[in-house]
């Protein structure tokens, strides 16, 4: 700039200073420098921000070191010797070729559109507003919500079949409508005003997850029918209330349908990256001789809202809802879990095909 | 005189969905349902489900990645690049991982291999999924959500002897009538001819349904005899005195959500806006017999 203007003076003052040429060059030599600089500081930027994005989320101060924390127990659970995937077989209720490829028959079927009209239901009934969905995300949604875009062991990621050149920064994925992707794609850059928070979304819908475990059955699975919640809050104090609500919220839909379960807080080294707390609702597996997460709740705070730019106004300030999200029903898990009770399997009343219409 | 709206543009009023400005988060052709739109969708379901189980259809809970072998079994088939059809990328997740355009192919895939004794036939199979098409299509006829790249529909799956499956054809046919006609849609059936068919099809009927607001016709539901194209490839077989013989297959759509939602909110829009919901459905979402405005979603509004 220095040279710039110097040389701006001596082309006014008209002089033939042969200093003209000197900065001439000069000045053609430094645009030229900083024109190269840009590059290797660009990425150099992109290497920072993107390392920087990897710092997971701050915790909760009620998410516990040491051990999980139980918050609820229903029912206490006996043992047994069942396993789910023997009595689907031997009853006709499940047929089991892969993690990807498996297939629930009649009343296992009916369990699950069932349990899913149910849960539907009862969040309605408390104000909860459905959605319904789309499968697809681009990538840029899975790495907001604080996953590796370019890992297939995180999400399935769809063939690319266009003429154009493949960008492993865009890519489809395969996550489901009951994913919290697809709430947060429809949240990405989205502005709200303060009072139309608090928002309290759900989804009924499919989950694919690539899986790679070894344990064959219902417990590990790709493909699951799934509900999926949505809660925007305006600020902590907030999300902490509402936190406690929606738990006694899940505590009656669970406990209506009568089988054993318990909600816990999970240890810090549990969480995922975006999670600040997480409430697992748990049952007991005879098979696996432990309790299995079959729902949850999280708290992400506004981690995932700051890096998808999902904002409100307030006071004419921009500000970052915090986000209560959760798969408060994984079917497949439920159901291996349901198999494996003490008593023979039948249908909740709850889930039945007369109880999917309404009642006068 | 009322001059019927288009779906999008009623939705649009009542606030109930979201096509817009997807293409960078979702992909193109996304949409949302919300409110009293996803509601009408879950009582569709309700609805059509719980019609076919009182009819003896089994209920089956399918997956929707499959392997090329079943998808080609079925009569698809599959280029290696630019396809009707979604796979999942081969370097990462295998070469064999394809995502189902109807569970047609899965419920067929369900019963490869399979040898049924005479006295249990028909089998009658029904599915609710999500089906996943690549097509695109640039036709107006076609804007809007009228043909998306995933959606949800309920299916029906038939295998019977040989000597009954014309007849069968007839039952679904039959299914799909009493399916459609409480709904109030004005309805014509269609027998297709031969170049209109699919590979595996022998005969096949199409139903279509008047869309005021798109002042056409659309094509809501299809159903098809497949004969042995299928049962041969997937070895579906039924044993008669001590003889096996090849089954036949027979498919037919009970329920596809997004253009039996376009039907339903372009028949029955009433001149102040709101939706009339069909008697026979309002059990089905909790009683109520409109749908008005969405105020609880709040109206999009985006970052530059």
């Amino acid at each position: 700039m220095e040279v710039g203007s110097e040389l701006a003076n001596l082309l006014k003052n008209n002089s033939s200073d042969n200093n003209i040429e000197k900065l001439k060059i000069q000045s053609s030599l430094l645009k030229e420098n900083i024109k190269k600089l840009k590059v290797p500081f660009w990425s150099a930027e992109e290497a920072a921000i993107v390392e920087a994005l990897k710092l997971p989320n701050v915790l909760h101060p009620k998410t516990p070191s040491q051990k999980n924390k139980v918050l609820f127990t229903y029912k206490t659970v006996s043992d047994n010797d069942k396993d789910h995937l023997k009595i689907g077989k031997d009853n006709n209720l499940i047929q089991f070729t892969n993690k990807e490829n498996y297939y629930l028959k009649g009343d296992a079927a009916v369990f699950e559109l069932g349990a899913k009209f149910y849960f539907s239901k009862s969040l309605k009934d408390t104000g909860f507003i459905q959605f319904s969905n789309p499968d697809f995300v681009k990538s840029l949604i899975i790495e907001g919500c604080g996953h590796d875009h370019t890992d297939p062991n995180h999400t399935f990621i769809i063939h690319h079949n266009e003429d154009s050149k493949v960008n492993v920064d865009n890519r489809l994925h395969l996550t489901g409508g009951g994913s919290l992707f697809s709430f947060f794609a429809y949240y990405t850059k989205n502005v709200l005003h303060s009072n139309a928070l608090p928002l309290k979304y759900f989804s009924m819908g499919r989950q694919y997850n690539p899986v790679d475990n070894e344990e064959i059955g219902l417990f590990n699975v790709s493909q699951s029918s799934v509900i999926s919640m949505f809660i925007a809050t305006k600020n902590i104090e907030e999300c902490d209330a509402i936190l406690d609500e929606t738990i006694e919220v899940i505590k009656n839909i669970y406990s209506n349908i009568g089988y054993p379960y318990r909600l816990s807080i999970v240890t810090a080294e549990k969480l995922h990256m975006w999670e600040s707390l997480r409430v697992s609702i748990e049952m007991y597996s005879t098979s696996l001789k432990s309790y299995i997460e079959i729902g949850n709740i999280s708290v992400s705070g506004d981690f995932i809202s700051k890096r998808l730019m999902f904002n409100y106004t307030h006071e004419k300030q921009n500000k970052y809802p915090h986000i209560i999200s959760g798969t408060i029903l994984n079917v497949p898990m439920f159901l291996g879990c349901v198999l494996e009770q003490n008593t023979e399997f039948s249908i909740p009343q709850e889930f039945t095909v007369n109880n999917w219409c309404f009642k006068q | 005189m009322h001059k019927p709206l288009e779906f999008s543009k009623i939705t649009e009023l009542l606030n109930l969905m979201r096509t817009d400005k997807l293409g960078n988060t979702c992909g193109n052709k996304s949409y949302y349902y919300f409110g009293a739109l996803a509601e009408l969708e879950e009582a569709l379901i309700k609805y059509t489900v719980s019609t076919l189980i009182g009819k003896d259809f089994l209920l089956i809970s399918v997956p929707d990645i499959l392997p090329r072998n079943l998808l080609e079994g079925c009569g698809m088939t599959i280029n290696t690049d630019r396809t009707q059809i979604y796979s999942l990328d081969p370097y990462h997740h295998g070469h064999d991982m394809y995502l189902s355009g109807t569970s047609e192919m899965s419920l067929a895939g369900l019963l490869s291999n399979s040898v049924h004794s005479a006295e249990k036939l028909p089998l009658k199979l029904a599915a609710v999924s999500r089906c996943y098409r690549a097509e695109t299509s640039n036709v107006v006829e076609e804007r809007g959500t009228y043909r998306v790249h995933q959606f949800t529909k309920v299916e029906m799956f038939v295998i019977t002897k040989p000597q009954e499956s014309d007849e069968m054809l007839e039952y679904i046919r039959n299914v799909q009538q009493e399916l459609f006609t409480p709904l109030g849609l004005h309805m014509k059936v269609l027998d297709m001819p031969p170049h209109e068919l699919g590979a595996p099809a022998y005969r096949k009927y199409d139903i279509e349904v008047w869309m005021p607001g798109r002042n056409s016709y659309g094509e809501i539901s299809s159903c098809s005899n497949c004969t042995d194209y299928q049962s041969r490839r997937l070895h579906i077989k039924y044993t008669e005195n001590n003889q096996d013989n090849y089954v036949h297959t027979l498919n037919g759509t009970a329920c596809a959500i997004p253009r039996m939602l376009i039907a339903l909110l372009e028949t029955h829009q009433d001149p102040k806006g709101k939706i009339v919901i069909p008697k026979v459905l309002q059990p089905f979402i909790n009683g109520n017999t409109f749908i008005g405005k969405n105020t609880q979603v709040p109206k999009l509004k985006l970052r530059k």
